[in-house]
């Protein structure tokens, strides 16, 4: 199946800082590409550049095989954007989305709009300014806008940002159905337990370069293959390092001992046995936990930073 | 030409208050002239200045003469504070990404939204000076049309200059913009100034044959008239040419 999206060799630079250092990233057709990373790591940037709002200074970029850099304008049919940035105020609903589908040239204005809008449950509110919504009701303006066209490919940047819970759950729920549509969707987010619940494909992005990518399964097949635990009581950590699956032990805020294991032929028995025999520690209380996705996003980002430092 | 169009309708749409009060103060800008000149004896009079020495006989051409030297200095101020936003507000607020993400070039876009914007803004004064022409030919000998027109295409684009001057300005970085583009202008004014034998290529001497064409009734177009017309076209291309190509070269 064709690539949605082919990035190869991406580098941009604004002045002397290097935003975007030498990426390369596919993002499958049909998939829900989550792009994931703290702010100011690239995400943005990396949208941009697909949205032809940034010009870049090396590598190429492909949306449905077409290069972006010589691409006509009729390839913006091809993608909805969501920029993580302010909707004309003055505008209501309705217009704002009756100009676009103007410049989309779509004929069935009516329609469509009507459509737009009731997917993204704001055909109540079309009469409303923008300017009058709350952050929610405009990250679905911005959401109906990127639909108007129905395009395959729809560029997410950020449309969780500073939502509330509720807020969060609506988009959410609407992306889901958009996936039972058959779109592509590249979803950026430093969220990252919202983009674990829709993502089937990931990238981890830190000061412009690739730390991770593939499959979900595949990235957190490394995390399910890890088992944690919480342990209460006194225990040499240095002795709880020595055993041979440990994969890290920490002592957390509330003073507790969290444990990481590879759990490849380890039974939580024989942890506990180990502890008690071989480490000889005082057990208060045991018990087991889940490592998530983004516990091992910030590990990862942790470990970056520390090399770093250490540099 | 559909872009500028939805543009164009928008502005309206969106500024129609400005737009109409805009509409009303040339009007208003007409008719102070014309009952000036009309009543300029009895005016004088009321300030005890009887048997007023007139150069000319008040006429509509007198009249216009009046109105348009008014309307030249109000309408650069209206054009260059109606398009400083233009671009420069749409990309503070990130906005053009929306319209930008839309199936149309850059300069595309960026052309169809000056040109709506400056039309939007010389819209009131056409209007308002076809209002005073009607006016005008209830008090005093008829005028024809022609003649009104072609007094209003230097100073529409000596407007048209002024506004896409700004627009190039304000869309290379943002705040400060009006004053950055009247300093610019003064600059360029007193630049030339400076050089007296190039003063009459300056925006402003080229616009000023608008005058001519009110008052003199054998007005023919000459090779001169022609030049400065062309040349005034060339002061209105150049910054909107080169707000075109900035605006296709930068990062948003």
């Amino acid at each position: 199946m064709e690539a949605a999206v082919e990035i190869a060799n991406l580098s941009k630079n604004y002045g002397k800082i290097r935003a975007l250092d030498n990426i390369s990233l596919t993002i499958p057709s049909t998939s829900i590409f989550g792009y994931l990373g703290p702010n100011g790591a690239g995400k943005t940037t990396t949208m941009k550049v697909l949205a032809g709002l940034l010009h870049y200074n090396q590598g190429s970029v492909r949306i449905f095989g077409e290069e972006v850099k010589t691409a006509p304008a009729s390839q913006k049919r091809l993608f909805g954007f969501l920029p993580d940035a302010t909707l004309p105020r003055n505008y209501k609903i309705e217009r704002f989305l009756r100009v676009s589908a103007h410049m989309h040239s779509i004929s069935d204005l009516e329609n469509t709009i009507r459509s737009v809008m009731q997917k993204v449950g704001l055909f109540n509110l079309r009469l409303r300014k923008i300017g009058s919504l709350s952050k929610g009701q405009k990250q679905r303006v911005g959401l109906a806008n990127a639909l108007l066209a129905d395009p395959p490919l729809l560029i997410l940047d950020e449309p969780n940002a500073g939502l509330d819970p509720l807020g969060r759950v609506k988009i959410l729920q609407i992306l889901k159905d958009l996936v039972t549509d058959g779109k592509t969707i590249l979803l950026s987010s430093h969220i990252i337990g919202e983009v674990d619940k829709i993502a089937t494909d990931l990238a981890i992005i830190h000061q412009g370069k690739i730390l991770e990518q593939g499959k979900r399964e595949s990235i957190t097949k490394e995390i399910l293959g890890q088992s944690k635990f919480i342990v209460g009581g006194k225990m040499d950590i240095s002795r709880v390092k020595s055993l041979d699956y440990i994969v890290s032990c920490d002592i957390d805020h509330l003073n507790r001992y969290v444990i990481q294991v590879t759990d490849e032929h380890l039974s939580t028995d024989r942890l506990l046995l180990d502890l008690i025999q071989k480490v000889e520690a005082q057990i208060q209380y045991f018990s087991s936990a889940e490592v998530s996705l983004e516990e091992h996003f910030l590990e990862k980002i942790k470990n970056l930073i520390s090399e770093e430092d250490s540099a | 030409m559909n872009t500028v169009l939805i543009q164009f309708k928008n502005d309206i749409i969106d500024e129609k208050l400005k737009f109409l009060l805009l509409t009303v103060l040339v009007t208003l800008l007409s008719f102070t002239a014309i009952i000036g000149t009309f009543y300029m004896d009895e005016i004088m009079s009321l300030f005890g200045i009887e048997n007023f020495p007139s150069l000319f006989e008040p006429s509509a051409a007198l009249a216009f003469q009046d109105f348009f030297g008014d309307q030249v200095l109000f309408g650069l101020l209206i054009m260059t504070l109606g398009s400083m936003g233009v671009l420069a507000s749409e990309i503070e607020s990130g906005a053009i990404s929306f319209s930008l993400s839309r199936p149309i070039s850059r300069k595309s876009y960026t052309a169809s939204r000056i040109i709506a914007r400056i039309l939007a803004l010389t819209l009131p004064f056409i209007l308002g000076s076809i209002v005073g022409w009607v006016y005008v030919n209830l008090m005093f000998d008829p005028m024809p049309l022609v003649t009104l027109f072609g007094a209003m295409l230097p100073i529409v684009l000596l407007f048209l200059y002024m506004g896409f001057l700004t627009t190039f300005f304000s869309s290379q970085m943002t705040g400060l913009n009006a004053g950055l583009t009247t300093i610019t202008v003064l600059i360029l004014q007193l630049t030339i100034s400076i050089f007296q034998p190039i003063e009459f290529l300056s925006p402003f001497a080229l616009s000023n044959f608008w005058a001519e064409i009110l008052i003199d009734i054998n007005f023919k177009w000459t090779f001169e008239i022609l030049g400065k017309f062309f040349g005034l076209c060339l002061w209105v291309v150049l910054p909107f040419i080169a707000t075109l190509i900035s605006m296709d070269h930068r990062d948003l």
